[in-house]
């Protein structure tokens, strides 16, 4: 068989062929039986690999749907930890920077300076207490 | 209650983007099969063609929120499908190159006589193995071209390559599997 021809054969099921082409082809396929044989077999192939199931033996949507709510769950701790980092963290260290500010300050982290009763007279703590809590 | 079956594919992805997760499911429900058919096609019917089907989905809908519906949804989806089978294909690779010798990796299908293919299941068995023993590069565009019924311009756009390359692969796929496949053609 004219290795041209057969060529022109497989290429006609994925391409326009130019009108030339078609004519040559379409001549060649109506004097040879071989032609016309090779034909029959590219059509064969083709339908054999497009008839076959390509189907998984269950359905995926389930499966797919507990992966989508197990990535909204690490999302969700993802964000958590995230908002961790940039809110309760800041606060922490600044936090933590205040009462380093008083401890050096102030001497110590004692009730009586923590209360702003450090320098008053006991016995007007509990009226003060009162008074101002 | 909501008939879903009845919606458009972008209403559906409106609601799925607001967390609505039975819109979602359908359509997962209304693309497994075009999902399937790529990485079945690809990977054969085995657990990692069933876990990149799945992967699909989950990159589609990490990616709700982007998309636009500038490509059909069946294409957008086939897209990532032969992606990633493209990439589990080279993980198989590079596991069968620290695994196995060479030669011992993807042994080509045993060719018996045309009679012992009346049965279907058969047939079915000689396709898939006949499609899993030629190149990935072959195997992409007769997959997407003779399975998907994509045009050779479609088939190119999505493998990114040139027509004339599509064709020409197409052409010497054509060939190995017409060698592969001759119990059932002739």
């Amino acid at each position: 068989m004219d290795i041209k021809l057969k060529q022109l054969l497989a290429a006609s099921f994925d391409r326009e062929l130019s009108p030339a082409e078609k004519a040559e082809l379409e001549s060649a396929l109506a004097t040879s039986t071989e032609l016309k044989d090779e034909k029959l077999r590219l059509m064969k192939l083709r339908r054999a690999i497009q008839e076959q199931p390509y189907k998984f033996r269950e359905s995926i949507v389930g499966e797919v749907m507990k992966l989508i709510t197990k990535e909204r769950e690490q999302y969700l701790s993802k964000s958590l930890v995230y908002a961790f980092n940039r809110i309760a963290l800041p606060l922490l260290a600044a936090a933590s920077i205040l009462l380093l500010f008083w401890l050096f300050t102030e001497g110590g982290l004692s009730a009586d300076f923590i209360l702003g009763t450090k320098d008053l007279d006991p016995q007007y703590l509990s009226e003060f207490l009162l008074f101002n809590y | 209650m909501l008939d879903y079956s009845a919606k458009d594919d972008l209403a559906l992805i409106e609601m799925a983007k607001d967390n609505d997760d039975a819109a979602f499911a359908e359509l997962v429900y209304r693309y497994e099969n075009t999902v399937s058919k790529t990485v079945i096609g690809m990977l054969g019917n085995g657990d990692d063609a069933k876990d990149t089907a799945q992967q699909v989905f989950i990159r589609f809908f990490r990616a709700l929120k982007d998309f636009r519906g500038e490509a059909a949804l069946g294409t957008y989806l086939t897209r990532i499908a032969i992606n990633l089978s493209l990439n589990e294909l080279k993980r198989r690779k590079r596991l069968s190159g620290l695994f196995f010798r060479p030669s011992e990796s993807y042994p080509d299908p045993v060719i018996r006589d045309s009679d012992n293919y009346e049965n279907e299941l058969e047939a079915e068995e000689l396709v898939h193995k006949a499609l899993q023993s030629i190149e990935s590069k072959y195997r992409s565009v007769v997959v997407l071209r003779m399975l998907q019924g994509y045009s050779t311009r479609e088939t190119a756009d999505l493998l990114g390559l040139p027509v004339g390359t599509v064709l020409s692969r197409l052409s010497r796929a054509q060939e190995k599997l017409k060698e592969l496949l001759k119990p059932l053609l002739d």
